[in-house]
């Protein structure tokens, strides 16, 4: 689990456009500058070429966090 | 039947709760059947003409549903495209038709379908549905589930937009009963609901009615506060119904998803959104804005701007078969559009002015969702610009009555949406107190005085 919130890192700083951000489980829309419905669809997009994963449409709500982000992409891989 | 309207708060409403935890005990066959008659008798009320339209809809999506849900890949996707089709379809033909036959030129037919109450609403539930079955995320209903989650009664006509999982497979049975506390907290919800319709939305509407009545005669002044008190109507119109279906939902122990979070606090169009009615913009970014954004490998700026300029004007038409609407969402599409490019200039902008401006926009283009036509909606924004009338006399706004209590209200309703918390942030404090049992009693006295002195008026989405 750590691993997949390390190889989130790259993307997130890529999507985002901030170098020096750093994440936890507990990052959400509301802790990361610019996460909104449009950074979100991009990431959703980085993650799914990164992690060669396909999200349903009715998973994307569940992404409101990266906690949420990282047991969804486990349990993909599982 | 309006939820705020004497019949149904102390009729319909205890009627059903206090016979659905009676019924409970006899099981889930029982308890289902009853909330399904119990809600197709709520609709018929409203629209008995719509009832064979919403059965047919719960029907024929309950069908694929099953279908598609034991389909494989192949086929799957192609039930799904059919159904997604089928619902789009009849979207269009049934709300839209006379919109599309004028759209091309043409004269529309004189006497039009008979447009079911809800049909957007439940429409959407049910296009979310079906998604939902095609990626494995809601095990097909049978046809008692599927048709308890069509017609509920606390959303068909107005939302919030569900999804399957928000609807309980298995409905509480003997024993469960309903915990006194989550009692407390849904009566809450739906007294705040009810006194932000009464005593708020409709204290507005004497003011927005009054303007809208003499467009032709506004004085600046008088334009301003009309555009401003609409902008305060709607959304305490709109919040207000949330506020009591969610609590009616709550008093059967079914918990209905968010719609409102203080929008007019936004301090940005993109924040605005994030904030009001948050089921529709989440089905817009998740079905419209995301699926077209799909369409390239790596969508560049420049085509996410487009998408949610497409995306913006579907969804300001699938508030109405106007212009006006298609004029809404045009301008919004392009307000995000402009936001964005500043995000990315990564330009600062204060607080404040940020605000004014998103909250002027907002109140700014509401004037298109309450116009009935284009040229009205020229005509105000004439009149904000000073090219309107010299005024009209308060006569006919005083005449009404209770003016001076409606025009405090008024005042009292835009300091709740700037300063006040959200009724889901005090109800998620909820401390049984005197204090608190004091002010909930007070709230829904003062709204039961209101709803008895002021005629009833229509919940504004309940056309769309």
């Amino acid at each position: 689990m750590d691993e997949i919130l390390m190889r989130l890192q790259p993307i997130f700083r890529d999507v985002f456009d901030q170098k020096n951000l750093e994440i936890s489980r507990e990052s959400n829309a509301a802790t990361v500058e610019g996460w909104d419905s449009l950074t979100h669809v991009s990431l959703v997009l980085s993650l799914e070429q990164e992690f060669k994963v396909k999200f349903g449409l009715g998973e994307l709500q569940e992404l409101e966090n990266v906690g949420g982000i990282v047991d969804l992409i486990t349990r993909k891989l599982g | 039947m309006l939820f705020s309207s004497f019949p149904y708060v102390f009729c319909f409403l205890p009627v059903v709760v206090l016979g659905f935890w009676a019924v409970a005990k006899l099981g889930h066959v029982p308890a289902r059947w009853f909330l399904i008659t119990a809600s197709l008798v709520f609709y018929a009320l409203g629209d008995a003409r719509g009832i064979p339209y919403l059965l047919l809809s719960a029907l024929v999506n309950c069908w694929f549903g099953v279908r598609i849900g034991a389909a494989q890949q192949g086929l799957k996707s192609r039930l799904l495209r059919l159904g997604l089709g089928l619902n789009v379809f009849q979207l269009l033909i049934v709300k839209y038709w006379a919109f599309l036959v004028s759209a091309v030129g043409l004269t529309p037919p004189a006497h039009g379908w008979h447009v079911p109450v809800g049909i957007s609403f439940f429409t959407l539930i049910q296009i979310i549905y079906l998604i939902d079955c095609a990626e494995g995320l809601a095990v097909p209903h049978d046809l008692r589930q599927h048709l308890l989650f069509s017609s509920f009664f606390p959303y068909v006509t107005m939302g919030p937009l569900v999804r399957s999982r928000d609807v309980p497979r298995e409905l509480p049975t003997a024993g469960a009963g309903l915990p006194a506390d989550n009692a407390a907290r849904a009566i809450e919800f739906f007294v705040f609901g009810l006194f932000k319709k009464t005593v708020f939305a409709q204290s507005l509407a004497a003011l927005s009615d009054t303007g809208w009545g003499m467009t032709r005669r506004l004085s600046v002044a008088e334009a301003w506060l009309t555009v401003i008190a609409f902008a305060l109507e709607l959304y305490f119109d709109f919040s207000g119904y949330t506020d009591m279906a969610i609590g009616s939902a709550a008093l059967l122990g079914v918990k209905l998803p968010l719609n409102f979070d203080a929008p007019y606090k936004a301090t940005s169009i993109i924040m605005f959104w994030k904030r009001w009615h948050i089921t529709l913009s989440s089905f817009i970014t998740t079905y419209l804005y995301t699926p077209l954004m799909r369409l390239r490998r790596r969508p560049s700026f420049g085509w996410a701007m487009t998408v949610t300029v497409v995306s913006m004007v579907i969804a300001g038409l699938w508030h109405g078969a106007a212009w006006t609407f298609v004029i809404f969402g045009l301008f919004h599409g392009v307000a995000l559009v402009i936001n964005h490019l500043w995000r990315r200039a990564k330009l600062p902008f204060p607080d404040f002015l940020g605000w004014l401006l998103t909250f002027g926009f907002v109140a700014g283009t509401l004037i298109l969702f309450r116009a009935p036509s284009v040229a009205v909606a020229e005509e105000m924004v004439g009149n904000l610009l000073g090219h309107g009338g010299h005024g009209f006399d308060v006569d006919a706004f005083l005449s009404s009555g209770l003016a001076a209590v409606r025009a405090l209200m008024a005042l009292a309703a835009a300091a709740v949406c700037l300063f006040a918390p959200t009724s889901q942030a005090v109800v998620a404090k909820f401390g049984a107190s005197y204090r608190r049992a004091a002010f909930i009693v007070v709230a829904a006295l003062a709204a039961l005085v209101f709803m008895n002195s002021l005629a009833a008026k229509e919940f504004i989405y309940r056309d769309f």
